[in-house]
């Protein structure tokens, strides 16, 4: 990985006005800013905006977090159509991915829309994986349990399922 | 943010994708968890390639994330710990297996139903409003009459494969399948004695394997890819004016056609140059031809092996 530091800094700003310097090949992952900077004529600048990006929908905590794995990614090569084709596993998360994945549910929803909003592929792909994984192996009361799903069957769908498998729990 | 994963406010394209990472067992068991959690599987459009009926398994076919799903309503694999109900079926002593092999994910689901046969068709039916699903193949092996009676006037026509493959196989049988579905790739169907007749829905099929057969297979209007043909009782005489019929005749009667391959019989000489009698042709290697057809010049090789004759068209 060589070193982004030396690059041009872009400025964003959080939705709760924090302002953050990201290198502009860091920031590259996310198709949302970089479409952005084209069509504002940003690119051809050479130096740091004057004017922050705005990232309306994305809080600092989150933001910085999400630009800590642009800082680590940003160098994996480019997805392509023929890659989002290929299998998904959910079982090849890289050890510094499942670090950063060692947040709470609120943190992990929080990254999924960020990484939607700002339309950055690979976190938006391992983030649902963590999702995908939090559900493996479950049966349908321990999933119920984890997402806090209500079950909305009526009173007698339930009695009568109930009654149905009765014999079964003697 | 110390809270539950609000799984189903997650935007739709995360949702989705989310939904198509997940093991497809798992995905069952979500939508099994509350109605609109069966509705939000279902309007994510998740594809399924292949489901494929047989007596007593479904096999679901996920190419895109290289996932095979084998399930079992026959048998119990460990303790009766569990249970499902899925519309009026109820399925005891369910257990779930994942394993691996050559980087294909299988999982398993085995469960005994309790009325076996309405059961088998409330999951059809459960998987076909969960899923999109691309193709459908069945096997009659081993509940060939429950499935004529029972199963097939609800099943969708569009068919990619079909196999009949019971001793008891009719021909009335094979048109009733064929009246029904409209089948795509591959229908292999065993039929005692020469009584199996060309039926027109046959003419859209890639690949016909197909026993008991007149000579109707040979010199009438269907065109499928690949024709294997097994116990017959065709003759040097018949594979003589098949392959006249093809160096002679009209290039839009065998436009498809790649491989013909007709398993040998006694009225055989297993003479290939009886065989090619009267006609321009050959030798290519070992015991086999060229032959060229008029129309267009293509090439076939034909020959004797073993067990089959045998026409390759290049």
């Amino acid at each position: 990985m060589t070193d982004a530091k030396n690059e041009r800094q872009i400025k964003i700003s959080s939705s709760d006005n924090e302002i953050i310097l990201v290198p502009r090949n860091v920031i590259r992952l996310s198709t949302t800013i970089n479409t952005l900077l084209q069509d504002l004529g940003l690119d051809d600048d050479e130096a740091t905006n004057a004017e922050p990006i705005p990232v309306q929908n994305v809080a600092a905590p989150i933001l910085r977090k999400v630009i800590s794995w642009c800082q680590y990614h940003y160098q994996d090569p480019v997805p392509t159509d023929d890659s989002d084709s290929r299998e998904k596993r959910t079982d090849d998360i890289s050890s510094w991915d499942t670090e950063f994945l060692k947040v709470d549910q609120g943190t992990l929803f929080e990254l999924i829309l960020a990484a939607n909003y700002l339309d950055i592929k690979g976190l938006l792909d391992v983030t649902c994986k963590a999702v995908a994984n939090m559900i493996k192996g479950k049966s349908p009361e321990e999933i119920r349990r984890t997402f806090n799903i209500k079950n909305d069957f009526t009173p007698e769908e339930e009695e009568q399922i109930r009654k149905e498998n009765a014999w079964c729990e003697d | 943010m110390c809270q539950k994963f609000r799984l189903f406010s997650l935007p739709k394209v995360a949702l989705k994708q989310v939904f198509e990472m997940m093991n497809p067992v798992d995905l069952v068991e979500l939508s099994f968890c509350s109605k609109s959690t069966k509705l939000e599987i279902r309007s994510a459009t998740i594809r399924m390639d292949m489901l494929t009926m047989s007596s007593r398994s479904f096999e679901m076919e996920f190419k895109k994330t290289n996932q095979l799903v084998d399930w079992n309503f026959g048998k119990c694999i460990g303790l009766l710990e569990d249970h499902r109900k899925i519309g009026d079926a109820r399925f005891i002593c369910w257990s779930k297996q994942n394993y691996e092999i050559d980087e294909k994910s299988i999982s398993t689901i085995s469960c005994i139903a309790s009325n076996f046969h309405s059961a088998i068709l409330t999951i059809f039916k459960y998987l076909d409003s969960l899923f999109i699903i691309s193709s459908y193949s069945y096997t009659t092996y081993g509940y060939k009459n429950t499935f004529f009676d029972d199963f097939l006037e609800f099943l969708p026509k569009k068919c990619a494969n079909f196999e009949l493959k019971d001793e008891s196989t009719t021909s009335e049988d094979v048109y009733k399948v064929l009246d029904h579905f409209n089948i795509l790739g591959k229908l292999e169907a065993y039929v005692g004695g020469a009584q199996l007749f060309l039926h027109e829905k046959m003419s859209s099929v890639e690949e016909l394997v197909l026993n008991g057969v007149d000579q109707s297979f040979l010199f009438g209007s269907i065109d499928p890819i690949k024709l294997t043909i097994g116990a017959n009782i065709l003759s040097d005489e018949n594979l003589n004016r098949l392959c006249k019929n093809w160096v002679y005749g009209e290039k839009r009667k065998r436009e498809n056609m790649k491989i013909l391959k007709i398993k040998r019989n006694d009225s055989m000489s297993g003479s290939i140059e009886l065989v090619l009698r009267g006609l321009p042709s050959r030798k290519d290697s070992g015991n086999f031809y060229d032959i060229q057809r008029i129309c267009d010049g293509r090439l076939a090789s034909v020959g004797f092996t073993d067990s089959d004759f045998l026409m390759i068209v290049y």
